[in-house]
């Protein structure tokens, strides 16, 4: 079997593993596992929920076919895929009814769109340039935004959470994703 | 064809102003107010209530500049995890993965002689899901002709995956609505609706699409309003899948106020039987 450069692109590793090279997978293992278990422990915040589920992302990732890397960036895919499942995870902890609403609540729609130069840099680079962009983010603003994100919580429930009216929370949740977006200007495009 | 880099894609001002050219042909875009840019963040955000909404899925109809500025906010959302402090999992884990990797690619690797075939049989078998499913598909494919090339591409994928299937959706009682959904077996993580005659809606009511189990249990796939002359045609990316094991038995649309709680309650307008 042909033996797989550390270095390869995405593109071509996502070929490799759909012709059936298991290499491939260590490879991809090794590029975003660190990223993927970061989120999952992020959210569901038990080691062990965070490591079930690093292995399920990349188990079911090998048999996805619908992923176009051409078309989208692989560490946006598994950052958008495991925030999605953790939330799911969280939900089914709860009642039924809680699940659907929680839902409803989980905002951000798995879509992807064109990969962005800074989505196609060195995780590195990408790590850098958001740590840089979110300091610079007024602390309310990064907080709500981190809250949607990571919890999947609602503007209703963050602004019950924070004591704060919603109009407040919205306003600050628009603001902050504008102000976010500005920062992040050139790199994405 | 989409392009691969973002160069023709249009760049903001240092005032938050998008330039007018794009170079797309006959399009209608142009700069995007503060208004505009805010109904884009709030469009990502999911915040968005009545006439914004309505609003902003027009600007996307219509305006570049308007789908350029709600990509670039879901782009910066979804990197918002680059910037937590990593955590590199367990040592072991690597090996779980990839030995339970191995175990699941045996099977496959032990028919290898039949992979080669694949392009031919997905190629037959969209040629007798075409003659076999008929006036069925009629609706969808005349409704796919008019599709944005993209999400027609969409389609075309799942309509060539072997394992597709459409499901005939009918109104219930005196509602005259029909049409199709179309999914693939075993992966609930997108589908695609077509439904035409719909009853119009209030403007504070949305019919939501719900998927119902053996187990009794139901499974929201999206929610959507019609256009104008009752049809619609959608993507919904259902972000619950049924438990591993649980057959689905029926799809259905209910009515319902916007603002109510996310269960099947509303008086179901169209069903299917899976």
């Amino acid at each position: 079997m042909r033996r797989i450069s550390a270095s390869v692109s995405d593109i071509d590793l996502i070929g490799y593993l759909r012709d059936g090279n298991s290499e491939a997978l260590g490879v991809l293992y090794d590029r975003y596992s660190g990223l993927v278990y970061t989120i999952a422990l992020k959210i569901l915040n038990r080691p062990s929920e965070a490591e079930d589920l690093t292995q399920e992302i990349f188990l079911n990732f090998w048999k996805q076919e619908k992923f176009d890397p051409r078309r989208a960036a692989l560490s946006t895919y598994l950052c958008v895929m495991t925030r999605s499942r953790a939330l799911n995870r969280l939900d089914s902890y709860g009642s039924r009814q809680r699940s659907l609403q929680r839902l409803r609540d989980n905002t951000f729609p798995v879509e992807l769109s064109a990969s962005t130069p800074l989505e196609n840099a060195a995780l590195e680079e990408q790590e850098e340039k958001l740590k840089v962009a979110l300091s610079q983010l007024p602390e309310r603003q990064r907080q709500i935004l981190e809250m949607n994100y990571y919890q999947g919580m609602s503007q209703s429930k963050i602004a019950q959470s924070l004591s704060m009216p919603l109009g407040t929370v919205k306003t600050n949740a628009r603001q902050g994703l504008i102000k976010l977006r500005r920062l992040l200007q050139d790199a994405i495009g | 064809m989409q392009s691969d880099d973002r160069t023709d894609t249009p760049k903001s001002h240092s005032n938050g102003k998008i330039d007018l050219a794009t170079g797309m042909e006959g399009n209608m875009a142009r700069s995007l107010t503060d208004e505009e840019i805010a109904l884009a963040a709030g469009y990502v955000l999911g915040d968005l209530e009545g006439d914004e909404q309505t609003s902003a899925e027009q600007l996307l109809d219509t305006n570049p500049n308007f789908v350029h500025e709600v990509d670039a906010f879901r782009v910066s959302l979804q990197l918002l995890p680059h910037a937590l402090p990593k955590t590199l999992p367990p040592q072991n884990l690597r090996d779980k993965v990839l030995k339970a990797h191995a175990a699941e690619v045996a099977p496959i690797s032990a028919s290898t002689g039949t992979l080669l075939q694949w392009p031919k049989i997905l190629a037959a078998a969209a040629v007798l899901a075409a003659l076999f499913l008929g006036l069925d598909n009629f609706r969808l494919r005349s409704q796919l002709s008019l599709a944005r090339n993209e999400e027609a591409q969409r389609v075309a994928a799942l309509m060539q995956n072997p394992r597709s299937r459409l499901v005939a959706l009918q109104g219930e009682g005196d509602v005259p609505a029909a049409g199709t959904l179309l999914f693939t077996a075993g992966n609930w993580q997108e589908v695609i609706v077509s439904l035409g005659d719909l009853p119009p809606l209030p403007p504070d009511q949305v019919y939501r699409m719900w998927l119902s189990l053996e187990n009794g249990e139901f499974i929201f796939c999206g929610e959507f309003r019609p256009g104008e002359e009752g049809s619609t045609f959608i993507r919904l990316l259902p972000q619950e899948q049924p438990p591993e094991g649980v057959k689905t038995t029926g799809i259905f649309v209910t009515a319902d106020p916007v603002d109510s709680p996310l269960s099947p309650d509303g008086p179901q307008v169209v069903q299917g039987t899976i």
